[in-house]
């Protein structure tokens, strides 16, 4: 589904710093200085290995973490520092989430009906008990799963179905904008396939936006329109999926672009990866600033790396 | 090909059967899987497939609630002094076991670095653990020896690492010190059980060229347990993939790569993204995989199948001959069967990435 | 059945081909027309805790024991001070010290008023009922120094006994647990500040408690209550809070927070049915602490008032007349130590059954 990018965008997030004070000497920095912006309706891919702070930012988008620096608007409204209570509202029911450990994220003392339906519990969206059971077993067909099993208890679902459960909870409050924090890292393969099908339907019946987390690569060309590549806490190379993966830039995206397992044996055996180093290949991320190489696509650096790479 | 390779391990027709609180799960069903000394073995399969118990029934480290095995693992290794012996694991007992292969001659890596390693014992004193229980080596030799591992495993200031603890080092070098573990004591065969799952994508591609590598300068026998086919183009020489307990196909990377038969097979190789291809939609298997308490007769796979026959649900499909090297478990390759071709999108897919290798292969 | 540990994987019981074996014709080997049935995702699920073998094994032998003497215990202290005519005050002087007579074993030779008395002339058998014509006197437990009857002190101070230590554990399993859960969840300086109360209030000595309570107040139940109240909540504070700590982090708390549910919607509707295991069983084992307790208190004079009676006020007394009528503490002796020891195996069984189920989950 194309996605219009004249509009004006769903999520802007400018200048995002999120610092952890974990003892009276040491911080740790998961997050510098980030901006990127999400529109109505598109996927972006936001990718990076453990230690990125990918997480980290999905979280604070939340506000599960209050941001250190650095605004985060949502339709037009401030979410990054104090809320009044129509904009808490507004970030609790046009904002979810989906976490990574599907049997984690699912109270294991209550019904699946029940958990779905928190939502509309917590905020009294329906008149009566029937109207919201009714709503509950509406969800339960849209995303693949029986209605009879409404008062199943979450471990009677396999891990697929559990994960489904988790999609079928955020998607009842009729989101703009779902997280989907690392939602296929603990599935198989094929049971990843069809969440994924899953969420694109999904986009397609509804216009919902995701801002897709992972470190799995193939997956996010596949489902993302936009991918933005973290490292360290930084924003280092954002653009479409055609353009990041068929023009990669930065040293480091080309490295994480290599390194992706291709399933062609005689291709496979004998290609040589990319290395990258941070600590010696002297870049400094904190350098830089965004350069625009064409469309969409940005690459953080300085001037002098920027004429180097291209 | 395979002419004079020695077969060194030798699985055939493996049970296993677990009992628990809600009943008996035949988790194995029917496995036979070969090793040639040298060669790479990718066992490739979702959760639940029963690859990861096969290898701990050739480890003989199976959990306690095992209530009836049949078949034969029979492993032939050498002496110190040269002589060759063939034993059979599965009628060995367990303090044998942990004496004679355990870590010794069959070693084993991980999954999770994170819990592989004692988190009170100091890395040096890990690494030489197994090499003095096994060979009673004094301390000093045992030191220098394991400082030589870590050199091999290419971590960077060995001797600065034999003193540090786990959680002083990162994912991927955890995961090196545990396959110098492993080494230690010159195993012939590397038993891997999704050694990279839990780590980045660049340190995957690492630990995996260190693996290669020193199973070539090693001459050591690999197994590599995986669910990723990427990992598997990248390392295996023969691949078995696994479904419900029992291996629905095998043969060598190549065939399974280019000309796959298995409807399984085909749904995996298919559920993977294609990154050359703009694809509108993933085609995916449908389903789940199979709860192993309650068995069916005939085919395990057949209600995921889109291309079931009806004697699927009659009674399970033997192991078809295709070639030499390549067999599968399908009816579909009974002659009286009707002819089934691939999916066109991933019957696409393997035409080119066809082309890209002999295009690569002209190339080199 | 398992094969034996270290014992060799073969040659144990051999595995069977669960199904016929069965030779295909030529007609089976067509298409199978599946397009409906293969897009429901098939019915995986595990099997429902609520109709197999896993239920079965909540019933272990420490729970049956345990419960089944609690009952019996509970059914006696209701009825058995109505069995007889006696209560539990009334004086008979001219019938103190009675030996137990129970018609039903009279005949035995056992329990029929006989008492082996040692004085310096020698061991007497002696028998008062006998010596003061008394028929149709029975005392099934005996009479004590101011001619009560056992019998029925003895089940009216369970009950006593009972009322307290139940209620007090009741009480607090709810202050304890609340102040443990609030204080676990919210963390910063509501933890800090709420830990160091709880530490002070920990390091009163309970003795100490008591005794200025008596001061203020009358001694009686209600007073036990209090000083029990007052120091037993700080055991459940401190699990309920462990708990908390585990489980506040874990992702279906954060997803409830996504979804915008209170602080304390979320401890006591998403938290806490996860932890009813481990608090219930902390309920158990604190029950026969708090009857050993109040029998304490009331051994050294603390405790309800005379004429009233509880489990350990009749041990007291019985005490004083151990060396020349022992079987006047046997009773409550025995129901004490079998009310608690029953508790303590009801406990134990609870936990080995919900650690089964843990593990499952």
């Amino acid at each position: 589904m194309p996605v219009n990018y004249n509009q004006p965008p769903l999520l802007k997030v400018e200048g995002l710093r999120q610092y952890f004070r974990v003892c009276a000497s040491c911080t740790v920095k998961a997050v510098e200085d980030v901006s990127f912006e999400i529109y109505p309706g598109e996927t972006y891919g936001l990718v990076g290995e453990s230690g990125s702070g990918k997480s980290t930012i999905g979280r604070s988008i939340i506000r599960l973490y209050t941001p250190t620096d650095g605004r985060i608007c949502f339709h037009g409204m401030d979410i990054s520092r104090r809320m009044n209570p129509d904009t808490k509202t507004s970030l609790h029911t046009q904002i979810q989430m989906i976490f990574q450990d599907p049997k984690a994220s699912l109270n294991p003392r209550k019904i699946a009906g029940d958990i779905i339906g928190e939502g509309l519990d917590i905020h009294h969206s329906c008149k009566s008990r029937a109207e919201r059971d009714a709503k509950v077993k509406e969800i339960f067909v849209k995303v693949g799963l029986a209605p009879e099993h409404v008062s199943r208890y979450p471990h009677e679902f396999s891990g697929g179905q559990q994960q489904r459960l988790c999609i079928a909870r955020a998607l009842i409050m009729n989101p703009k904008l779902i997280i989907a924090d690392e939602c296929t890292s603990a599935l198989d393969v094929s049971i990843q396939a069809q969440v994924v099908n899953l969420m694109k339907d999904i986009q397609e019946e509804t216009g919902t936006a995701y801002l897709f987390i992972t470190h799995n690569l193939s997956i996010v060309k596949y489902i993302s329109h936009r991918i933005g590549v973290l490292h360290l806490g930084y924003l280092l190379e954002t653009g479409t999926a055609e353009e990041i993966f068929g023009h990669p830039i930065h040293p480091y995206t080309k490295s994480l672009l290599s390194a992706i397992p291709v399933p062609n044996p005689a291709v496979e055996k004998n290609r040589i990866l990319e290395c990258y180093n941070y600590k010696t290949s002297g870049i400094d991320y904190s350098k830089g600033s965004y350069h625009l190489v064409e469309g969409m696509h940005y690459v953080k650096c300085t001037d002098d790396e920027f004429y180097k790479w291209n | 090909m395979a002419e004079e390779k020695e077969t060194i391990l030798r699985i055939r027709d493996l049970h296993i059967t677990f009992c628990s609180l809600d009943g008996s799960i035949h988790a194995i069903q029917g496995v036979d899987l070969d090793l040639a000394k040298g060669e790479t073995v990718a066992l490739v399969g979702e959760s639940g497939s029963g690859k990861s118990v096969t290898m701990k029934a050739v480890m003989g480290i199976l959990a306690n609630n095992v209530s009836a095995g049949k078949g034969t693992i029979e492993f032939r290794y050498h002496h110190e002094d040269g002589r060759t012996e063939t034993v059979d694991i599965l009628k060995q007992d367990k303090k044998w076991i942990r004496r004679n292969i355990n870590g010794k001659r069959i070693a084993m890596v991980f999954q999770d670095p994170m819990t592989s390693l004692d988190p009170t014992m100091s890395i040096g004193k890990q690494i030489m653990e197994g090499m003095i229980w096994h060979f009673k080596i004094p301390k000093q030799e045992a030191w220098n020896r394991a400082v030589e591992l870590l050199k091999e495993v290419e971590m960077e200031e060995p001797r600065k690492r034999m003193k540090q603890y786990p959680h002083q080092l990162s994912g991927g070098q955890r995961q090196r010190v545990v396959i110098a573990i492993a080494l230690a004591c010159n195993p012939e065969i590397l038993i891997c059980d999704e050694p990279t799952t839990a780590l980045d994508v660049t340190i995957q591609a690492k630990i995996i060229e260190l693996i290669k590598r020193i199973q070539k300068e090693r001459q050591l026998s690999v197994v590599y347990i995986t669910h990723d086919f990427g990992v598997v183009a990248k390392i295996a020489d023969y691949v078995n993939v696994m479904y419900a307990g029992k291996i629905v196909e095998k043969g060598t990377t190549d065939e399974i790569f280019y000309d796959p038969r298995h409807p399984y097979t085909w749904g995996l190789l298919s559920a993977m993204p294609d990154l050359d291809a703009r694809e509108e939609r993933l085609s995916t298997i449908p389903g789940s995989p199979p709860n192993l308490l309650y068995e069916r007769a005939g085919d395990a796979f057949a209600p995921r199948n889109p291309y079931a026959l009806v004697v699927d649900d009659k009674v399970k499909p033997p192991m078809f001959r295709i070639t030499d090297t390549h067999f599968a478990a399908t009816w579909l390759l009974d002659p009286r069967a009707p002819k089934v071709e691939m999916p066109k999108q991933l019957r696409l897919r393997l035409n080119r990435m066809k082309k890209e290798a002999e295009e690569h292969a002209g190339k080199l | 059945m398992k094969i034996k540990k270290n014992a060799p994987l073969t040659g144990a019981l051999q595995v069977t081909a669960p199904f016929p074996a069965y030779e295909p014709v030529d007609s089976d080997f067509r298409l199978k027309d599946n397009s409906r049935e293969i897009g429901r995702d098939i019915d995986w699920s595990a099997p429902d805790f609520r109709h197999n073998g896993a239920k079965r094994r909540v019933w272990n032998a420490s729970a049956v024991i345990g419960l089944a003497v609690i009952i019996l215990i509970a059914v006696m202290a209701v009825a058995g001070p109505g069995m007889n005519a006696y209560t539990y005050s009334e004086q008979f002087l001219s019938q103190k010290n009675f030996a137990p007579r129970i018609k039903a074993l009279e005949r035995f030779g056992i329990f029929n008023g006989d008492e082996t008395i040692q004085t310096a002339a020698g061991i007497h058998v002696v028998n008062q009922y006998k010596e003061k014509n008394l028929e149709n006197v029975y005392y099934w437990f005996g009479s004590d120094n101011f001619g009560r009857d056992i019998w029925t002190r003895t089940w009216l101070g369970t009950q006593v006994s009972l009322i307290i230590a139940v209620a007090a554990t009741i009480i607090d399993m709810g202050i304890g647990m609340s102040y443990g859960l609030v204080c676990g969840y919210f963390g910063g300086w509501v933890d800090m500040i709420m830990q160091r109360i709880l530490e002070i209030a920990n390091g009163i000595p309970r003795l100490v408690v008591v005794t200025l309570l008596l001061l203020v107040l009358q001694p009686g139940i209600l007073t036990i209550l209090i000083a029990l109240i007052l120091t037993e909540w700080i055991g459940m504070s401190r699990i309920a809070r462990a708990k908390m700590l585990e489980l506040k982090e874990r992702e279906f708390v954060l997803a409830s927070r996504t979804l915008g549910a209170g602080n304390f919607f979320i401890i006591f509707r998403e938290i806490l049915p996860n932890m009813i295991g481990p608090i219930l069983t902390q309920v158990m084992f604190s029950i026969p602490a708090a009857i050993f307790m109040e029998a304490f208190l009331s051994f050294i004079g603390l405790g309800v008032p005379v004429p009233q009676c509880s489990l350990g006020s009749l041990i007291s007394e019985g005490f004083n007349s151990f060396t020349t009528h022992p079987y006047q503490i046997i009773p409550p002796l025995v129901v004490m130590s079998l009310l608690m020891l029953s508790f303590n195996l009801a406990a134990d069984g609870l936990r080995k059954a919900l650690d089964k189920r843990q593990l499952k989950m």
